[in-house]
């Protein structure tokens, strides 16, 4: 019994272990670094940069962003260019992404936009890591993408019932054990 | 074998997926964690494996041995 015990806690130690492992920082990325450039000033909550790798802070689930976003290197002719992107929640296979908006013009002229966004959002979103993708694509070729991970202040309520349908599936592993009636 | 096979590999399946829930709504993992395939195999194959070797710590019943046709006392 001691031994089946051990064997167990060390199964579950490893899994745990190999998803600290494989779990990235709460960060952004840009490729090609410099192509493009983002920052969101929160009202309350912090000031990011996209361009910063560091860790970013928690975000509130209501305020108001003070944000801005630039392409840098593209001198756009007079009669405008063709842009388009898209921004979208990444899930890893089999489940697939979920755009959250995009954009297109066929005649575009500005290399830069500013706006502020007031958003009061659910506080299911609370307490986990949502790696948001995106890219902006000039003339039909990308011109930048990159990653944002947003993490919502709060625990998730969520997080109570897969508790309790991981227990219900452990108890159904355990049915699964017990012999049949021959 | 002498558990349930198909229940092991469903249960086992649905194990995996709400230990990967746990740990992405836990704030363990992102939302992009690539563990969400292997633990739902993992989960099936083991529930399988579990249900095929059940029961555990169980000694076979052997058939009792009939009475020894008639008597040697005596």
């Amino acid at each position: 019994m001691r031994r089946q015990f051990a064997r167990w806690t060390s199964l579950g130690g490893a899994l745990f272990m190999l998803a600290a492992l494989t779990a990235g920082p709460a960060a952004a990325t840009i490729n090609p670094p410099g192509n493009c450039e983002g920052t969101g000033d929160f009202t309350p909550g912090p000031f990011i940069d996209a361009a910063q790798l560091q860790p970013f802070p928690e975000i509130p689930l209501k305020a108001s962003v003070s944000w801005e976003g630039a392409v840098n290197g593209v001198t756009p002719p007079p009669e405008g260019r063709e842009i388009s992107g898209s921004v979208a929640v990444d899930f890893p296979f089999p489940v697939p992404n979920i755009t959250a908006g995009d954009w297109f013009d066929e005649d575009a002229t500005g290399t830069s936009s500013r706006g502020t966004y007031t958003y009061d959002l659910p506080s299911i979103l609370s307490g986990y890591d949502i790696v948001v993708v995106g890219s902006h694509s000039e003339s039909g070729s990308v011109w930048c993408s990159g990653s944002v991970t947003l993490h919502f202040e709060g625990t998730s309520p969520l997080l109570i019932g897969t508790i309790v349908l991981t227990v219900v599936s452990i108890v159904g592993v355990g049915v699964a054990m017990r012999a049949r009636q021959l | 074998m002498r558990g349930r096979p198909i229940l092991g590999f469903v249960a086992g399946a649905f194990l995996g997926l709400f230990v990967w829930l746990d740990l992405w709504l836990g704030g363990i993992v992102p939302s992009n964690n690539n563990l969400l395939l292997p633990l739902i195999i993992i989960g099936a194959v083991g529930g399988i494996a579990l249900a095929w070797w059940a029961p555990f710590g169980r000694k076979r019943l052997t058939p009792a041995q009939p009475p020894a046709a008639g008597g040697g006392e005596g």
